[in-house]
């Protein structure tokens, strides 16, 4: 079986040039949590997923002594959301251009989410994002097959 | 051809340490793999020869204080101190900015500055994020503050370290003839940043409320073990206070302490072990052999010669002396590290008075002689504040700049030399001042 059977063919895309307020409203609108990011010709540069996001409020300092976490204002979180409403997603991105083509098998598709760790994977033609794979895709196509058999 | 070979070893070695092309232990251990393999220095002087082995006064000294530092360190009192200092100043930027620099100097004074500014800077970022203001300033004061208060005492930074030990000096001399040395470079630093970072620093009122509205007692991790840490600590400082009196050696005193916090603590060793910083240590010995090899072949002896013929010293005034060596030490030390441009200074220094003092007196007396005595003070000077000069001069440096990159706010070479120069160049100028006042001006020695 081939992804282009199962892939869903709207994806969700951003540009690097796009703001974190952009991102925010695009992603109250869909259904999957995860935006994946084009440069100006259309052509796949990263993800954006929902620890991308949660990632932008926290200093990095935080990483260096976990324990300063315990003594963080209470206003840290709204203030942090309204400073980075301007941050380009180009700051906000993980890097990447992990993906699969729709004429390739859906075990490619399941082997680099597991390989990666990850939940979604955008689908390519000519490195322009046509379409998604997600795990859930996945699982019901397992239903599918079982049913069937 | 053993003296070339020994010196090739010894420029090579030190050329590679300089241009970070290999790891700088790396680089140690081979130089000395070297000198003994080729025979220029035996194994058993390496090890066990009182001129020319590994000094492992210095060695379990270095170690008795990581462990000591690593037990304290997991309580979290560093950044309570920062915290609780920065609510007594109310929240004002400037006038925290002033504490955590009083903070950094005395805690680099007495444990040691690179575990200082490693658990530092983190606060220094959040109170930095928390007031709204550029972290620069907070930052670029505290590693100065850590490398002139390492300065103050035997254990605060590793060239005291070394010279204490192959001059026999305690930690009373290095309180007596470099405590006041760093209180006048201190002052003179805190009245700079004063007129530097002074007027830039501004917050409105709330976001002082901030500052004022954090509970520090959170940051104390462990209680109990915070309690036994100081104990310990307070015991191994009275100690280093009393070692001279005692007859005893510091790193027995930093050992015997180290042991004691282990059993109190009930801390893994193999988990507190695991964490020191071994290829420190082990950068330390082989470069103590590379030396005692070039000290074997009579490189360090034509060194001095050569100093001898610049400088000029006399049995009675060794005066060009002590200001050359503080001089040349500040530089060298901004361009190289400290710690193997001293492992070489102080045979050199050793030699210079063997050759000019009068022979009959027995080794200690030479190296204690009352007007060699400035040339060490000058030696140490220079070589722990010529660290500020650049940001590769000394460890805090390198792991201050490290840090602050993680955290998002690098620090650019050029930014870091237009405050550290001038500031490195007033240190020294300071010092200079108190080896003139101090040692010749009025007192002689």
């Amino acid at each position: 079986m081939k992804i282009k059977d199962i892939m869903d063919p709207s994806p969700n895309l951003i540009r690097t040039y796009d703001t974190f307020e952009h991102l925010i409203k695009i992603l109250d609108e869909v259904k999957y949590h995860v935006v994946f990011v084009v440069d100006k010709e259309d052509k796949l540069v990263g993800i954006v997923t929902e620890g991308d996001i949660i990632k932008v409020l926290i200093p990095k300092y935080v990483n260096v002594d976990e324990s300063l976490v315990s003594i963080m204002n209470l206003d840290y979180f709204e203030r942090k959301c309204i400073e980075s409403k301007n941050l380009t997603i180009n700051e906000i991105m993980t890097k990447t251009t992990c993906s699969v083509s729709e004429e390739e098998s859906i075990i490619k598709a399941a082997a680099l989410m597991v390989i990666n760790r990850i939940h979604t994977l955008p689908v390519v033609r000519n490195k322009k994002v046509i379409g998604m794979v997600s795990r859930l895709s996945l699982i019901k196509q397992i239903t599918k097959i079982l049913a069937e058999h | 051809m053993v003296f070339w070979i020994a010196t090739a070893i010894f420029i090579v070695s030190y050329g590679l340490i300089v241009s970070e092309r290999l790891d700088k232990t790396k680089v140690a251990l081979i130089g000395a793999g070297l000198m003994m393999v080729l025979k220029i220095i035996s194994q058993h002087e390496a090890f066990y020869d009182e001129k020319y082995a590994i000094d492992y006064n210095v060695i379990f000294l270095l170690i008795g204080m990581m462990i000591i530092v690593n037990i304290l360190s997991k309580t979290g009192v560093f950044q309570f101190l920062a915290i609780k200092s920065a609510k007594l100043a109310k929240g004002k930027p400037f006038l925290i900015l002033m504490f955590f620099a009083c903070i950094t100097a005395i805690l680099s004074a007495l444990l040691d500055n690179v575990t200082t500014v490693l658990l530092l800077v983190p606060v220094t970022l959040f109170i930095a994020d928390e007031l709204e203001v550029d972290p620069f300033p907070f930052l670029i004061s505290e590693v100065m503050a850590a490398n002139i208060g390492g300065t103050a005492t035997l254990i605060g930074d590793p060239p005291n370290i070394m010279i204490a030990s192959k001059v026999q000096l305690t930690f009373m001399d290095f309180i007596y003839h470099m405590a006041p040395a760093v209180f006048f470079v201190f002052s003179f630093f805190l009245l700079t940043i004063k007129f530097v970072f002074g007027k830039k620093l501004h917050v409105k009122e709330e976001t002082k409320q901030k500052i004022l509205a954090i509970n520090e007692y959170e940051l104390i991790k462990d209680y109990r073990l915070l309690k036994k840490s100081i104990i310990v600590l307070g015991m191994v400082i009275l100690g280093f206070i009393f070692h001279g009196a005692l007859h005893y050696e510091p790193a027995t005193i930093a050992i015997t302490g180290a042991a004691v916090l282990l059993i109190l603590s009930k801390e893994d060793p193999h988990h507190v072990l695991r964490e020191l910083e071994w290829p420190t240590l082990f950068f330390f010995m082989g470069l103590f052999i590379i030396v005692g090899g070039i000290v074997k072949v009579g490189l360090i002896s034509k060194l001095s010669e050569g100093m001898i013929s610049l400088t000029k010293p006399t049995a009675d005034d060794m005066f060009v002396t002590a200001i050359t060596t503080l001089w040349f030490s500040a530089v060298s030390s901004a361009i190289v590290d400290n710690i193997p441009f001293v492992a070489s200074m102080i045979p050199l220094v050793t030699d210079t008075a063997h050759a000019i003092l009068p022979s009959g007196l027995d080794s200690r007396s030479v190296i204690h002689h009352s007007t060699l005595m400035p040339v060490w003070w000058s030696l140490a000077l220079g070589a722990c504040l010529g660290g500020n000069g650049t940001p590769v001069g000394a460890s805090a440096n390198v792991i201050t700049l490290g840090l602050a990159e993680k955290a998002g706010y690098p620090i650019s070479f050029k930014k870091f030399l237009v405050f550290a120069v001038p500031i490195t160049i007033e240190t020294i100028i300071i010092s200079n001042i108190y080896i003139w006042l101090r040692y010749y001006a009025f007192i002689k020695y």
